[in-house]
Parts: C-alpha cells; structure tokens; sequence
C-alpha cells in the first residue's frame, strides 16, 4: 500500500516543471522531499491536490492502486488525500468550527446529519494537542491568523481529516522555533501504520523534529537522490550543488 | 376588487384627527397628479421600469387564514403581528409599560405629537409618487415611542404576513427614541404567495444621546414586489442603525435617506441582498450629515446569481458647517454567475472641512483558490460556493448587534442560500 509516483511529466503553460519525477511513499513511513528553490516541489504538492493551473502531461499516480489523478480535487481529499498549504487561503465569514464540519459531514452519505457532540469533542481535543485557544473554533478560517497560526490550522484540519497520505508543503516556513515544536508534536502524533507523510521542507531544521525514514532531493523536476535521515544533514552542510552539478 | 392605483382608497376617516385625513386625502391626490419614473430620472438609472407596472393589486379588505408557523424570536419585548395590513390581536402580545400603538391608538393618544410626523415618509430619493401611495393607502401602522431613560431589553418585532396574488400591504412602522432610551426592533415582511404587493415605510427619530437599532428582513414570496422607504433622523450623540436584509420579493426598491441632526450623531446603514432568478434590487441611500462632529457607516453588499440584478446608488452628503464629518460608505457585490449584472453609483458631496469620507464599490466573483482550499479539503464545489457567499452575507449579519435577531437573520440567510443551491 504506497502512494506511488511515476515517471510524472507537469507543465503550466508551454513551461514543464516535473520532468519524470517517479517517487513511492508507502504507507507508515515519513518521507522528506528537499530541494532548492524553483525544483519544483510545490508543484509536486498542487499537481497531488488536483489544482487545475497545472497539468499532467504524461506519467501516473496511485494512491493504494487507485488512480489519484483521474479524480476531482474534493473527491481526492475524501479518498484520503491530504494537502497542508503553503500559504493557507484566508476565509472571512467561514468559521473554523463550520469549515471543518463541512468537511466532514462532505464525508458522510448523503442525509446522514454530523455528531455535533462528538465532533466538538475530536475537535478539542486536536486542539488542545495543538495548544489552540477555544475561542479559535468561532474565528472566521485564517483571517488575519498568524503565520504560526495559519500552519498550525493545517495540521489541525489533517488531525480532524485524518488523511491516508498527506503532503506537507513547507509547513515550517515562517516559525518561530516554539511554533515549530507544537506542529512537529502534532504531526509526530499522526504518524503510524496507516498512514504516508510526505514533508516538503527547504530547511533541514524540521527533520529535527520531524525524523523522516527517507529524504529525496529533487531539482529540476526530478528526484536526483534517496538516502537516509542523514542525507538531510549532508545536504545542510554541503548545499546541493554537489548534487545537482553531478546529476 | 378595487385596485391599489386606479381606485382612490376607502377611506374610515370618523374617528381620526383632521390633519390626518386631509393628510391622506392629499397624498392621493399627490400620487395621482405625480407622473411615472421615466428612464430621463437619474434616481432610477439602470432600473427597469417595466417593473413598476403595478396594476392589477387590490387593497384587501379582510386578513387570511393563517399559514404556516411564522419564525419569530423566542423572546421579544412586544410583539404585533399583522395579515395583510390587518392587526392580529390573538398573535401579538404588547406588555403595558411600553408604548407600542396601532395607528388609530397612536392617533387618539398622542394625535398633536404625531402631526409632523405621520405625513408622507419622503426620502427624496425618487419615490415621491409610491410614498405618497403608501400614505393614502395606510389603514395601521406601528407607532413605538420609548420615553426618557427607558430601555427595553429584548427586542420589539413586528411581522407582516402578505398572502394572495393580488394582495397588497403598506406595512408603517415610525419609531421615536426620547432622550437617552433605548430599543431594537426587528420588522418582517413575509410572504409565501407566487404574487403580492408591499409598499412599505419607516421613519426612525432618535432623540438626544438615544440607541435605535432597526433591522427589516423581507422573505416575501418570490412572485411579489415591494417597496420600502426610511427616514431616519439621529439627534444629538444619538446612534441609530438600520439594517435591512433583503432574502424575497422578484423585485424590491429600498430608499433609506439618513439625516444625522445633530451634533455627534451616529448612523449606521447596513444591507445584505440575496438576488437570483430574474430578480431586480434596487437600493438607494442618502447620508445626509446637518452637524458637526457626525458619524456615518454603509455597507451594503450584494449575491448576486443567475440572471439577476442589482442597483446600488449612494450619496454621502456633508453640509456647510457639518465639521468633523466621518462619513464611510462601501458596496460590494459578489457574482456567482456569468449572467448576473451589479450596478453601483457611489457618491460624494462635501461641503465642510476637516471631514474624514471615504466610498467604494467593489464587485467580483469567488477566487479560485478560495474554491481550491474548499475543495482540497473534500467540500464540493458547488457547498464550497455557498459557504463563502453566506460567509460574505453573515459579515453584515454579525453588525445588527442582537444576538437573537442575528440567530434568527442568520437562519434565513441560510434557508435562502440552501434554496438557491435546490
């Protein structure tokens, strides 16, 4: 059971992006895709989600064998697929409290009402994990959030949604070393045997707390190595021009 | 049948002061002497006038059967319920210790007071004729006077019930705040008839250092037109705010015309429309600020989908000696369609110094990328779509200041939009 990338071909516009990136994340494993600017790794990330800016020009994607990309963007959410923004869109009007409960009731069969009870219940208590105030479940998704807060949002939405594989989309970006703690303590909780986490990180300071099994480094649309946690900390001391001079 | 346009009102004019009579003898006289808006008058740019083809209502001469439960607040201060124009006792409840009337009750107690008052509610905003209409036509009315220091806790409602297809109605509600009193009231307009006709006023005077909060939801049926005139005038450190929520009606002009009177007066203009099918809103407003140190705030905004379309014409309006004006208004308008058409006419008129104004109106459709959040997060997009625009609704929703008549706005708000979605 793996989410599995092949030979993926992306472009916007006349531009291709990802040129044959082929990558597998089975399930109960981190993996932590690393890369200089412009390599193409939030694309990766869109392209998974389904936005519709980009397109797949060739190669597949399976998501525990089934096809990933022939699915409507909200249908892949449902199916398990989980994307934290870069930068979360802010929602005015929309509260968290609703936001999520669309969500889930968008996950049961038609008719079927949501436990009020039980989903205030899970609610609180991801949140408490994620030390958020109470009253955050009345504020409108995002507006006017912190940058700290916005990527603690995200985790808390894939805690509610508890996705089959998540991607992770510089999701340390913009904290301070205290936020990074509370959402690397967040995600470290959702990792286990049902699920993939994929984290795209530009800095090595997240795989700190995040120790991922994998580290790919991609550049130029490509994955161009594999290696162990300690590939991290090879790229942080060398940069990647080692790497990509010698692909 | 005797129509609302062509015959001259029935009037029972036995029990009620002279000046009144002569008042309604006159704006029937003034509405039949009145021409029709043409497409030459500014203050009905881009309406379409084909709209104002009225004939054909009937001044009903009893109320109908009752319907279904009405959504009313689960506690109000006073309550009066009326079924097409006619008073329901069995359904109201007016406490003593607050002075809620009916006209004839408001007439005979406080007659001489009222005299300047209870005349034609003009805005001066284009519909001189139908306000005159409205007054020859007017058979009940509310009268709310809140006395000196008084404040009432819970909100007063008032609900109007319009039944038939060729029925018409010319809801009244005058409201005046004495000295440092304070109210909320919460007018409904309800309807579940394919058809119907309300042409309806308020006028709203908020004495000295007075809080007069006034919100009008219209959930008439969607067959039905209506017309709505406020005048609101704010005394000196008074603050009113009027809010309207316009969720019914196939077509609905609004006209509200603000005069902050006095000196560190307050007002706060507030409307969210929902259009859709080939519906027509037609909203104008005036700011109109007298005295120094005047305080005003609009914001409208506007859904818009389908075919509909909406009008949106504003003036802010600072007179010679009005220093210290801060005068806002904003328009917005979302289009969830490609076939919907928002027109808005934001205006300035400054005649003062050291005023702070600003207006704008802003116009556009749902981000992508807001769909996009929605979506990646398993919402369809089409629930995505109506959780945003009723988002974009409840920011003005959040402004009336209630929180059972927000709970109760909120709901309609939602029940249109989920019957939008079908």
């Amino acid at each position: 059971m793996k989410l599995e990338i092949k030979d993926l071909h992306v472009s916007i516009g006349d531009r291709e992006i990802l040129k044959g990136l082929t990558l597998d994340l089975p399930k109960g494993e981190v993996h932590a895709i690393m890369g200089p600017n412009g390599s193409g790794k939030s694309t990766l990330s869109k392209v998974l989600a389904g936005h519709e800016d980009y397109t797949v020009t060739s190669g597949s994607v399976l998501m525990d064998g089934i096809d990933l990309l022939a699915m409507p963007i909200d249908q892949r959410s449902r199916a398990g697929f989980f994307l934290a923004f870069q930068y979360p869109m802010e929602i005015p009007g929309v509260s968290n409290a609703n936001f999520l409960r669309a969500a889930l009731q968008a996950r049961l069969p038609k008719g079927k009402p949501i436990d009020a009870v039980a989903f205030y219940k899970q609610l609180y208590a991801k949140m408490d994990l994620l030390k958020m105030d109470r009253s955050f479940t009345a504020r409108s998704v995002n507006e006017g959030f912190s940058g700290g807060e916005k990527k603690r949002n995200e985790i808390l939405q894939m805690a509610m949604l508890e996705p089959t594989y998540a991607v992770l989309d510089e999701t340390d970006s913009g904290l301070d070393i205290d936020a990074l703690k509370i959402v690397s303590d967040g995600v470290n909780a959702m990792r286990g045997p049902d699920r993939g986490i994929l984290l795209i990180t530009h800095y090595q300071r997240l795989l700190d707390y995040i120790k991922p099994d994998v580290v790919h480094v991609m550049a130029d649309g490509q994955i161009i190595k594999s290696g162990g946690a300690d590939l991290a900390l090879e790229l942080e001391e060398r940069g990647y021009d080692w790497l990509t001079k010698a692909a | 049948m005797r129509s609302v346009l062509l015959d001259a009102p029935v009037w029972n004019h036995a029990a009620v002061p002279p000046w009144f009579a002569q008042s309604q003898q006159t704006a029937w006289e003034t509405f039949s002497r009145l021409p029709l808006p043409s497409r030459r008058d500014e203050a009905w740019r881009f309406a379409d006038l084909k709209l104002l083809a009225l004939e054909g209502y009937a001044d009903e001469d009893s109320a109908v059967a009752a319907p279904a439960a009405l959504a009313l607040l689960e506690q109000s201060a006073a309550r009066l319920v009326f079924r097409n124009g006619h008073f329901q006792a069995a359904e109201s409840h007016r406490p003593s210790g607050i002075q809620v009337l009916t006209l004839a009750e408001a007439l005979a107690s406080h007659g001489d007071r009222l005299q300047a008052v209870l005349q034609v509610p003009e805005t001066g905003l284009g519909s001189a004729k139908f306000a005159a209409l409205h007054h020859a036509h007017l058979r009940d009315a509310v009268v709310i006077i809140i006395p000196a220091g008084q404040e009432i806790e819970q909100p007063i409602e008032i609900v109007h019930l319009l039944q038939g297809p060729s029925a018409a109605v010319f809801p009244r509600t005058l409201i005046l705040t004495e000295a440092k009193a304070k109210v909320a009231v919460l007018e409904q307009h309800l309807g579940e008839s394919e058809g119907g006709l309300s042409i309806g006023a308020a006028q709203l005077i908020a004495g000295e250092g007075s809080t007069l909060h006034y919100t009008l939801l219209n959930r008439l049926g969607a067959g039905s037109k209506s017309m709505h005139f406020s005048t609101v005038s704010a005394g000196r450190d008074a603050q009113l705010r009027h809010s309207l929520f316009n969720l019914g009606s196939g077509w609905a002009r609004t006209e509200c015309r603000s005069l902050l009177e006095g000196p560190g007066s307050r007002s706060e203009m507030f409307s969210v429309s929902l259009a859709a099918g080939g519906q027509e809103i037609d909203q104008r407003t005036l700011q109109d600020h007298l005295s120094p140190h005047s305080y005003s705030d609009l914001l409208y905004k506007n859904v818009l989908f389908d075919t509909s379309r909406t009008i949106f014409a504003g003036l802010i309006k600072v007179d010679e000696g009005a220093h210290g004006t801060d005068a806002y208004q904003k328009c917005r308008n979302l289009l969830l369609s490609d076939d919907c058409e928002a027109n808005s006419m934001p205006g300035l008129e400054i005649n003062a110094d050291q005023v702070k104004c600003s207006h704008g109106s802003t116009t556009g459709r749902i981000a992508e990328e807001e769909l996009f959040y929605f979506e990646s997060r398993g919402i369809p997009r089409l629930q995505a779509t109506r959780l945003i625009a009723v988002g974009f609704a409840q920011e003005v929703v959040a402004k009336v200041g209630h929180p059972a008549v927000e709970a109760l706005i909120s709901q309609a708000v939602e029940a249109r939009f989920a019957e939008q979605e079908g």
